[in-house]
Parts: C-alpha cells; sequence; structure tokens
C-alpha cells in the first residue's frame, strides 16, 4: 500500500511539474522566433526594454546569420488595432554574410500594446526569418529620464512630493550603444543625466541624434566628479556651457547650505571641480565658487555640475530630489504625439496644389484640336467625292493619317501640355534654432500621380519622422506606408492607384544655419543675417510688435545687414495680411502667395503661442527652399515646394515710440 | 501567292474610295467628339485629388466608340451605307461561284478592315483622354479588344438578320438599331458581364482586374460571331441549293 502510495505520489508530481514548465515554456514564447536559414532575429523594443506609448521608440534588431551569404532586407510592420491609423511597414536594406551578426536601429511610432510588432528578414520576397514581439509587458506611461553611468542611482528622481505637482518619471540606465540613432527616438525622454562615462564612445549617428534632440529642446545633465577628464573630451567639451579644469576644495559648509539648504550636512571639506571657460548662466554660486552652470543650444539646455551628486555630501542629502526637479525644469508634457497628429490637416498640400499644378487640358486646346481633325477629314472625304484620278488620296494615307492625328493627340495633350510625371509637394516650417547650426522643420508632404503606378519618393537632404494621417473612410482599407530607412530614405504608399493624394507630415532637427544677430544702438537696431544654408532666402521680412519691413534677399553662403530706425519698421506697419505682402512680390512668390501667406501666419503664431519664446523680440521670416528634397532616384518628379524660415532675436528693451509688448503685461501684473 | 478575298478587296476598296459609309461615319465621329467633350474634366486637378478620383473621360469616349463601330457595323450589316458600286450579300451569294466558306471568310475579314479603319477615326479622340486618364496599357487594349470584337460580332449578326428581313426595309431600319439598342439596355441591367457600357466602365474608371472581364466579353462576342458565321452559311448553302433546283 505504501508502495503504491509513492507511486501515485511520484506521479501526481510527475504531472504537475510537466504542466508548470509547460506554461512556463509557452510564457517564455511572448516573443516567438522563427528561426528558418540560419537567421536569426533578435529585438529589442525602446530604451532598456521600455516605451512610452504614443511616442517615437527605437527598436533594435540584431541579426545573426549561420547560414550562406545573404542580400535582404529588415521589415518592421506596425500596426495598430485602431482601423483609422494605417499600418506602416519600415524597412532596412541588410547584407548578411556567412557567420556575421548586424545590428540596426529603426524608430517607429507605436501607440498601441495590442498589436504585436513583426520583424522579418526578407530576401526578395522570401521570408528568411520573423520574430513577433509581443508589446503588453514592455510600455511605461511615465516620461523618462536616462541615465549615463556605470555606478550611479537616479531612482530617486521617480519619486516626487506630491505638492510639488510633477509629472511622474522613470529613471532608465540603458548600456551608451543602445541610444537612439535618430532624434525622434529620444521622444518619450524629458532629460539625459551623464555621469562618469563620455560620449566619445556613441557612433556619429548617435551623437548626432542626442545633439538634434537637445536643440529642439531636449535637457541634458553633465555630472562631474573625480574623472573630470571626461568632462573635457571634445563633444562634451564642445556642447558643456564651462568646461572642469581640475578638482578644487568646495566652499565652506555654511556657504554650501546658504545655497542647498539646511538638509545638506557637511562634517568635513570635500573636492570638486574648477570651472572656466563659462559661457552659460551661472544657477547656483557658493562663495562665488560656480556650483552649476546652464547653457543653451537651440531650444535645449545642458546643465555641467561642478561637484558629484551622487558622492558624499550629497549622496545622503534629502534634499537633492528637489533640487533636480528645480535644475531639470522639466515642463509639463501638454500632448502626445496622436492628438498632435489628430489635429494636423492637408491644407498646405491642398493650397499649393491649387496654385502651381498645371491643371488639365482646357477646353479650347481639345476644340482646336477637334476643329483641326474634323477639317482634314471632311477634305479628305470631299476630295474623294469629286476626285479624278489625278488627285486621289492614297489608300495609305487614310490609314496613317487618322493614326498619326492619335499620336499627335497623345503627346500634345500628354507629356507635352500634361506632363505624367509624379510630383510631390512640400509645404512648412522650418525655423532655425538658436546657438547651433540646426532648423527645427515641420513640413506637410503630398505625392501623387496622373498615371496609375507604384509611388515611391526617394528624399535627401532631411531625415524626418514621417506621420501618416488618420485614414477616415470606413469602407476602405487604409492603405499600408512603406519606409525606408537607413543610408536611402524613401516613402511609398500601396496601391497602383492614379489621382490619389498621398499626404502626410514630417518633422526633422535637420542642418539649416541661418545666423541672426543684432545690435541695438540708440532707437535703431543693426540687424545681421549670415545665411549658411545651400538655400536663398528669397524674400526677408523683419517683424517687430505686427509690423512687417521688407528686407533685401540673402543668397546662399552670404550675409547681408541692416540699420532699422523706428522710423523704418513703422512704416512696414500697413496692416496688410501675409498673403497680400507675398502677392506684391510678384515672380519671387511663384503664385503660391495663399500657401506662403498661411504658413509664415502659421509661424509667427507658433512663435507667439510659446511660452519659452521671449516677447521682447524680432522676428525674422523668409521664404526659402525646402531642406528635404528628393533624391537622385527621384530626381524626375516634379517638386512643387513652399517653405518658410522663422527666427528670432531677443532684444533687450523695446525700441523708442513702438507699442511695447511688455506695456499690456505690466498692467496685468507678473505672471506669464 | 495567297488569293486575296473579294469580298475583303472591295471593302479596302470602298475604305479607299470613301462614298456613304465614310459619310455615316463621319457623323457618328462627331456624335463621339461631342462625348469627348462633355466628359472633358470641368473640375481642377486639385480637386480631383481632393476627391482621389481621376476624369472618366477615357471610360466614356471607349464606350462611345464601342457603341458607334457597333452600330455603324450593324448598319453596314444591314447593307444601309453601302455604296451603290458596291455588291450586295445577295449578290455574292447567288451572282457568283464563290464557295461559301470563302464568302462567309471574306464577310468575317471585310467586317475586321472596316471596324478598325473605323477604329482608326477614332483613335485620335481616344489619345485625347488617354493623356489625361493615368490607366496603364494592359487595360486600355483589353478595352480596345472589346471595342473591335463588339463590332465585328455585331456586324455578323446583322449581316444574318439582314439575309432573312432585308426584303423589309422597315424592319431592317429598325433591327438596327432598337434590337443594338434594347441588347445593350438589357446587358447593361441584367448580365453586367457581357454589357459595352459596364465592362469598359469597369475596367477604365472604377479600375478593377481587366484580364477576367475582358476575356468573358470577348470570348462571348466571339461565340456570337461564330454563331452568326454558322448561321449565314447554312443559309447561303439553303439558297444555293434552292437555286440550283
Amino acid at each position: 500500500m505504501s508502495h503504491q502510495h509513492a507511486q501515485l505520489t511520484r506521479l501526481i508530481v510527475a504531472i504537475i511539474l510537466s504542466f508548470a514548465v509547460s506554461v512556463a515554456a509557452a510564457q517564455s514564447t511572448a516573443v516567438t522566433n522563427s528561426e528558418n536559414r540560419g537567421i536569426t532575429l533578435k529585438v529589442q523594443v525602446g530604451l532598456s526594454g521600455v516605451f512610452r506609448l504614443g511616442r517615437w521608440t527605437p527598436i533594435t534588431i540584431a541579426a545573426t546569420n549561420r547560414g550562406s551569404n545573404r542580400d535582404g532586407r529588415i521589415e518592421l510592420l506596425v500596426e495598430e488595432s485602431d482601423s483609422s491609423v494605417p499600418p506602416v511597414r519600415y524597412v532596412h536594406e541588410l547584407e548578411l554574410p556567412r557567420d556575421s551578426r548586424k545590428q540596426v536601429q529603426l524608430t517607429a511610432l507605436l501607440q498601441s500594446f495590442y498589436q504585436p510588432l513583426w520583424v522579418r528578414y526578407l530576401s526578395g520576397d522570401e521570408v528568411l526569418a520573423e520574430i513577433e514581439v509581443d508589446l503588453r509587458s514592455r510600455f511605461v506611461d511615465s516620461r523618462l529620464i536616462v541615465g549615463l553611468s556605470r555606478d550611479a542611482d537616479f531612482d530617486y528622481l521617480s519619486r516626487a512630493a506630491p505638492e510639488r505637482d510633477v509629472q511622474p518619471s522613470r529613471v532608465i540606465y540603458p548600456h551608451p550603444q543602445q541610444l537612439p540613432q535618430h532624434w525622434t527616438g529620444y521622444d518619450g525622454v524629458a532629460a539625459v543625466i551623464v555621469h562618469g562615462v563620455t560620449l566619445e564612445n556613441l557612433t556619429p549617428r548617435q551623437f548626432d541624434a542626442l545633439h538634434r534632440w537637445l536643440a529642439q529642446g531636449g535637457v541634458l545633465a553633465v555630472v562631474t566628479g573625480p574623472e573630470y577628464a571626461l568632462a573635457q573630451s571634445s563633444r562634451l567639451s564642445w556642447m558643456l556651457p564651462a568646461i572642469p579644469s581640475g578638482l578644487r576644495s568646495a566652499p565652506s559648509a555654511e556657504a554650501l547650505k546658504l545655497v542647498f539648504g539646511d538638509g545638506l550636512h557637511v562634517p568635513r571639506p570635500f573636492r570638486m571641480n574648477a570651472l572656466r571657460d563659462i559661457r552659460g548662466d551661472v544657477r547656483f554660486e557658493a562663495d562665488g565658487v560656480p556650483m552649476a552652470v546652464e547653457g543653451k543650444l537651440g531650444r535645449g539646455r545642458i546643465v555641467l555640475l561642478a561637484f558629484d551628486v551622487t558622492r558624499y555630501p550629497f549622496d545622503v542629502w534629502p534634499g537633492k530630489v528637489d533640487f533636480w526637479h528645480d535644475l531639470l525644469a522639466l515642463p509639463q508634457e501638454a500632448s502626445t504625439r496622436l492628438e498632435v497628429r489628430a489635429a494636423r490637416s492637408s491644407s498646405w498640400v491642398v493650397q499649393a496644389l491649387e496654385a502651381q499644378s498645371t491643371g488639365f487640358p482646357p477646353h479650347g486646346a481639345l476644340f482646336a484640336f477637334l476643329l483641326v481633325y474634323a477639317s482634314l477629314l471632311a477634305t479628305a472625304e470631299q476630295v474623294r467625292a469629286t476626285a479624278s484620278a489625278r488627285w486621289r488620296i492614297p489608300g495609305l494615307a487614310l490609314w496613317i493619317a487618322p493614326a498619326g492625328f492619335a499620336v499627335a493627340a497623345w503627346y500634345i495633350f500628354g507629356p507635352l501640355w500634361y506632363p505624367p510625371v509624379p510630383t510631390v509637394v512640400t509645404a512648412g516650417i522650418v525655423e532655425s534654432l538658436p546657438n547651433t547650426e540646426q532648423g527645427h522643420l515641420r513640413t506637410s508632404i503630398g505625392i501623387y500621380s496622373p498615371r496609375a503606378k507604384a509611388l515611391k519618393l526617394s528624399y535627401t537632404g532631411a531625415t524626418p519622422a514621417l506621420e501618416v494621417p488618420l485614414f477616415d473612410d470606413d469602407e476602405e482599407r487604409p492603405p499600408l506606408w512603406s519606409a525606408g530607412v537607413g543610408d536611402q530614405r524613401w516613402v511609398a504608399p500601396s496601391g497602383q492607384v492614379a489621382y490619389q493624394l498621398h499626404h502626410f507630415n514630417g518633422e526633422d532637427i535637420t542642418f539649416f544655419d541661418v545666423e541672426i544677430s543684432g545690435e541695438e544702438i540708440d532707437d535703431a537696431l543693426v540687424l545681421k543675417i549670415d545665411n549658411r544654408t545651400p538655400s536663398a532666402l528669397r524674400a526677408v521680412w523683419a517683424v517687430i510688435s505686427g509690423g512687417a519691413r521688407r528686407l533685401s534677399e540673402v543668397p546662399s553662403g552670404q550675409s547681408r545687414s541692416w540699420r532699422l530706425s523706428r522710423d523704418a519698421i513703422s512704416a512696414g506697419t500697413d496692416g496688410s495680411s501675409w498673403e497680400k505682402r507675398v502677392q506684391d512680390l510678384g515672380p519671387v512668390a511663384r503664385g503660391l502667395d495663399k500657401t506662403y501667406g498661411q504658413l509664415i501666419e502659421q509661424a509667427l503664431q507658433d512663435l507667439a503661442s510659446d511660452p519659452a519664446i521671449p516677447l521682447n523680440r524680432l522676428t525674422v521670416v523668409a521664404l526659402t527652399q525646402s531642406p528635404l528634397r528628393p533624391a537622385r532616384q527621384s530626381s524626375y518628379w516634379r517638386h512643387v515646394d513652399a517653405t518658410v524660415m522663422v527666427s528670432y532675436l531677443s532684444l533687450k528693451r523695446a525700441m523708442d515710440h513702438m507699442p511695447d509688448p511688455l506695456d499690456g503685461l505690466r498692467e496685468k501684473g507678473p505672471g506669464r | 501567292m495567297i488569293r486575296m478575298n473579294p469580298l475583303l478587296v472591295e471593302a479596302v476598296r470602298g475604305i479607299s474610295l470613301g462614298g456613304t459609309a465614310s459619310a455615316s461615319y463621319m457623323n457618328l465621329l462627331l456624335l463621339q467628339a461631342g462625348v469627348l467633350v462633355l466628359w472633358w474634366p470641368k473640375l481642377r486637378l486639385v480637386d480631383a485629388l481632393e476627391a482621389n478620383d481621376g476624369p472618366m473621360t477615357l471610360a466614356a469616349i471607349v464606350i462611345a466608340v464601342g457603341l458607334c463601330l457597333a452600330f455603324q457595323a450593324a448598319r453596314q450589316g444591314m447593307e444601309e451605307v453601302t455604296g451603290e458600286e458596291a455588291a450586295t450579300v445577295h449578290e455574292w451569294v447567288h451572282g457568283t461561284t464563290l464557295p461559301i466558306h470563302r464568302v462567309v471568310q471574306g464577310l468575317l475579314m471585310a467586317k475586321c478592315v472596316q471596324t478598325f479603319h473605323n477604329f482608326v477615326l477614332s483613335a485620335p479622340l481616344i489619345a485625347c483622354a488617354l493623356a489625361l486618364a493615368g490607366t496603364p496599357w494592359m487595360p486600355i487594349l483589353w478595352c480596345a479588344g472589346i471595342v473591335v470584337a463588339q463590332a465585328v460580332a455585331w456586324g455578323l449578326v446583322s449581316t444574318a438578320v439582314y439575309w432573312h428581313v432585308g426584303h423589309n426595309q422597315l424592319l431592317t431600319y429598325l433591327t438596327a438599331r432598337l434590337g443594338l439598342a434594347t441588347v445593350y439596355a438589357l446587358t447593361a441591367v441584367f448580365v453586367p458581364a457581357l454589357s459595352a457600357v459596364r465592362v469598359p466602365y469597369d475596367i477604365l474608371d472604377i479600375g478593377v482586374e481587366p484580364l477576367e472581364p475582358a476575356f468573358v466579353f470577348i470570348a462571348a462576342h466571339a461565340l456570337l460571331g461564330i454563331g452568326a458565321c454558322v448561321v449565314l452559311i447554312s443559309a447561303f448553302r439553303r439558297a444555293r441549293q434552292s437555286e440550283a433546283r
């Protein structure tokens, strides 16, 4: 009996163990990997495996080939459960020699976790490997703070006192190799803290992405400690608002308490870094010793701490959470990408098309052609009816002449009058960012073809994050968008339908170096514009307090200066709309008056509503060329472009006899 | 050396000399030009793009050309537009010793040549619309096949009908018009796969894959033409036999 009991027990245990193992195996295959033909794929979503919904997310794909040489591509398919969001397929060409391992990073907009991601490696139409990535366990709903450090712990930043009303954060510690290669990969990141590591190990793309993210408004904090030489490396030293020059004794405990509060306990002295070449604003200073310096790069901020906040005496300082929040001063996030995207429209593109499209051939041309043809036929008929043998029309002519007219008709109403080439329309605003050679490009792009053919636009110059519009037709399936990433960039909607306008939006931080400087002398302003972009600034206006003064063109690679007196600018206050001002330019505007007018108004409105932009400013707007243009493979495309540049110069004081933009605010009281 | 079929020779000669057939097709060309003008795009290009819908000029003119070619072929089959110098089908059957199969063969080739010539006359109008269409070449070629197939088939059918009712001018007149109109109306409503209006419209405007509908249409009209040829052969044989007796 006891033997049977033992056997029964063993049997039950075996069954339970088998069940447990099978359940564990099933759960571990939440990421299923189909290894085929020697190709293996591994995927990491986000930074340190986490991502934020509604944000651009870097997706790192490692492909290993244990088989024969392969020349193919990686495809990442992003599908949403919401049928109004079209699926997008990202494509990256990838050659995998035998026994090789390569890694690529794509940046995709992930809006939900219901649908898994599919990553495939294909050669031609053959799927050699594919992997399904479950997103359900990977998303977070708090903003991310990236800590680049070997050993520091900044997790306390995730905790915030409720009374501070600070948006929740989560600190992640990705390996520098995992950092995004496109600036949009930092979309979910609020700040980056660098401690004890160098940026020299980043690839050029990663460093460029970090730089661009900073330029558009990111926050970088660099904590220096005994290894101050790391901050002297070329990449960091170029960005930092000051340079650590060596260790020195910290100020007295009393001086430190004045700055950091009584909570900082300093029973014995400690060493910190001395700073030289201070280019920014000193945020914290004790006994005349700069403790933290803040500089600007474009719209972004870089904060340099001259002391190691992870070591004595700051390691046990209870005030460091508040200190960090005050230092980083991260703004509340106003809206998600999804909300911003829903609000966009294709109006700029449509208006540009209205003005610039060649249009269908007019009825008059058709009438003229039909008249000529009818006359020919009538004449031939008359000759045949009355002809003698001498005037007989050869039989072959009665076939060749109409055929010739058919060819002529096709040519006149086709390639001559109505070329069957695809067209790309770019309409947008590029804001030249201060203190950097970057510009913030926001553009609407429309592509269409008068022929039913597959559209594939290869582009260069800018590498925007492309947002496809929401699809609102319940009766049809949304198109599948494909986007080529990597060295050659392209975008292609599915389907081959003529006269279908495919519209999408793009946003990028790209090279656009226009330096605007000014010197206020008495009641005048000496304004200088240095145009280092490849395009001319075709029509330039100086805008101040609602008045606009037309300035001369600034060709590419050149600079111009103007002395603007109060009379000159006030004379420009004529109440005209921007469309009218552009219309007065004549052929310079190329018929795109309405589009340019709307773009300029939008750009000025965006600046006016941005709390980071000083009210007392001079704004410069100009007509220019989009940094994004068709690449060589699409050079035969027709390109209609309406792009305006906007930039601003902060003024120290309002110009006399001009309405002071601060007057109204002074009356109302402080608080902006 | 291949002996040219005399009916074919006469058809080609008739094209060269012009006459009633040419003049009547000129009137139909005016009708087609009117269709082209009416369906020429009035919207701006940007409106077409916003509606995601291109002009339907090509579909309209191809349908019009198809109907006109069929009507002209029917009239030629009914010998309404045959010139005085041209021999009638009765003359070919009763007045010559040409074998029956050669007569029918000649009729078929003559219909093809006449239809193809009329199609060439309409080609400039189609070419005008083609430039706007954006349609790939294959659907257009299939539609050209549809247009020619229906004209040849109805030409043969009308010849067969004329052989039996040609002695009655009123009946001949009505058959060429009402018969064609009735067939086209009924197919458009009840048998769209055989409709000379629906099939080109679906291919050129809606953008359906052309192979299957075009093949069905052309095959059906080929069968119709073959049936007409069979009817003509048996009718011609009976006529020759009764003449021999």
